[in-house]
């Protein structure tokens, strides 16, 4: 398991930390733990944004480099980095902003981003939701509460933070907590390496294929390494995906092993297809073993390597795209336990709900939303959730009579302005 | 790599996290009420994109109803959170939260800023005109409705 990625992690984490806690605005007060370093701190001090601004930056940079690994290509992947970027960026400016309403402007940004966010994952009445109470309704009614508040500005509360370093220390190990167990749920280091092996023999293989004039013992012996290699690989393989053969189905779908099996010929989840490709790993393996063992010539060699090639090939993309179906948090749901008028596939007359075993989940994994959001939104909501939103309309009315019943002062107690009373 | 994955599920569940992160440090580390506000708005959003995630990664609409019924208790906790600050800001004139020290628990000190703010930039020098015409009559005492 290389530790690479905790450590990219880590000085992301660390990077932020510091950068969160030199750009809160505060007064040059001095801990404690400021005074006994203060020759440097005296230093820091004195440039926080020169400081604070860089390492932001640089946690982000860290941050997207952990993630990145050149897959960066497809149009829901920059427009994810883009968004995500944005979010950030602006709940770190909330955070830090001296002026309220400055901070304010920045969670729009926030909740822009998040709107973004919701309509890469399908959600686009969420996101017009969100966008018009949150950016719409939210934000401006808050506005103004800060505009009949601070008429003179920001104030003596704006500049100061209450306890920076334990807020920041106290948010970000939350955030590392999270982060690990993440990254522990979904981490996919075996499979990675093993692809990775993999591909480092493909190219090995392909090389000795296509050399122009071999030597038959140089290639007999390239061979022979190539194959006891490639046993190993395969034996990990196997072992590997018997440890990990149930979760990447949609929920309710073939919980027994026969109806995993038909489910795989069906359907070509990434995980039947890395099964299938370890399995076509045999073929070429074993033939080339046969040749070796009854002294074969230069060409025949050549040949079962380029298949060896291909199939490892095979194994290395079909291990790569089972990657983000993989993830231990998928419990396994006896079918029709999950409401089925929350979750029709797509693209099928509203009556016909199909049974569970065709539903179908496109090349990566997924399972489809259906196409008619709102639509299906109206049917959960009022179908599944009906209580639920009879008790939000209630809490709504309540909370409505609450702030009004709140806000109303006596009339006989005027403030007086201009005067001391 | 010939290949191009979409973002897998845990990339938008950090991101989530991150949001929440950042909403929990900007409530306790700022002062301004309406600051703390909107720092706790801002871990129901990264809330809400979790649920999205899952949603869109089980091919079933419930996460979605659930971010709306976030959405609507948000939006009614905001107008309470408003009334509320608008009444504390009437008692003290200010949405400063260090100022309600009487709210601690008994066995606790109260915190007290160890540095003044630094002394206010002096007024650039405006030219003053001698008044013409006169004063007006003095009003009645005028009525704040803040």
């Amino acid at each position: 398991m290389s530790a690479l990625p905790y450590v990219v992690g880590g000085l992301a984490l660390l990077f932020g930390l510091v950068s969160v806690y030199l750009l809160l605005p505060k007064v040059r007060e001095r801990s404690a733990f400021e005074r006994g370093l203060r020759g440097v701190l005296s230093a820091i001090d004195r440039n926080r944004l020169k400081i604070g601004v860089p390492a932001g930056v640089i946690a982000l940079a860290l941050a997207g480099a952990s993630v990145l690994a050149g897959d960066v290509r497809s149009a829901e992947s920059i427009l994810f980095y883009l968004f995500s970027a944005a979010a950030i960026v602006g709940g770190a400016l909330l955070i830090t902003q001296r002026n309220p309403a400055r901070a304010a402007v920045s969670f729009v940004l926030v909740v822009l981003s998040t709107c973004g966010l919701f309509l890469i994952l399908g959600a686009p009445f969420i996101a017009a939701g969100t966008a018009i109470i949150y950016a719409g309704a939210i934000v401006v009614t808050f506005l103004f509460v800060l505009m009949l508040a601070q008429q003179d500005g920001p104030s003596d509360a704006d500049d100061r933070t209450r306890e920076p370093l334990l807020s920041t220390v106290a948010g970000f190990v939350l955030l590392g907590g999270i982060l690990y167990l993440i990254h522990a749920t979904f981490g996919t280091d075996e499979l990675d390496a093993l692809v990775e092996q993999a591909g480092k023999l493909e190219a090995r293989a392909n090389e000795v294929s296509q050399e122009s004039e071999p030597r038959t013992e140089d290639l007999v012996r390239e061979s022979r390494a190539i194959h006891a290699e490639v046993g190993t690989l395969k034996d990990a393989l196997d072992k590997w995906d018997g440890a990990h053969r149930s979760s990447s189905l949609p929920p309710g779908f073939a919980s027994t092993p026969e109806e995993r099996q038909r489910a795989d010929e069906l359907m070509k989840t990434p995980e039947a297809r890395l099964r299938k490709a370890i399995d076509n790993l045999g073929t070429p393996y074993s033939a080339l073993g046969g040749r070796l063992d009854r002294n074969p010539s230069g060409r025949e060699l050549q040949e079962t390597l380029t298949k060896l090639g291909t199939a490892l090939a095979d194994v290395r993309r079909e291990g790569r795209r089972v990657r983000p179906t993989l993830g231990e948090m998928s419990p396994p749901v006896p079918a029709g336990e999950l409401s089925d008028l929350s979750g029709p596939p797509a693209t099928l007359p509203h009556e016909a709900t199909p049974p569970r075993d065709q539903l179908r989940v496109d090349e990566y994994g997924r399972p489809p939303l259906p196409a008619q959001n709102t639509e299906y939104l109206g049917r959960s909501l009022f179908g599944d959730y009906l209580v639920p939103v009879g008790a939000a309309g209630v809490l709504l009315l309540v909370a409505t009579i609450g702030a009004v019943a709140i806000a109303t002062r006596p009339r006989d107690e005027p403030r007086h302005i201009g005067r001391a009373p | 790599m010939s290949d191009v994955l979409p973002p897998p599920l845990h990339h938008y569940l950090v991101v989530g996290a991150v949001l929440f992160a950042l909403g929990l440090i900007g409530f306790l580390a700022r002062r301004n009420l309406i600051l703390m506000f909107l720092s706790a708005e801002m871990m129901l959003q990264g809330v809400a994109l979790n649920l999205i995630a899952f949603a869109r990664f089980r091919g079933n609409l419930e996460g979605q109803s659930f971010v709306l019924f976030i959405l609507t208790v948000a939006a009614c906790e905001a107008a309470i959170a408003l009334v509320l600050i608008l009444t504390l800001y009437r008692s003290k004139r200010s949405l400063d939260v260090s100022l309600w020290q009487e709210l601690r628990e008994p066995d606790q000190p109260p915190t007290v800023d160890e540095e003044p703010l630094p002394p206010p930039k002096p007024e650039p020098p405006l030219p003053h005109l001698t008044p013409a015409g006169r004063e007006p009559d003095k009003q009645p005492e005028e009525e704040s409705h803040v």
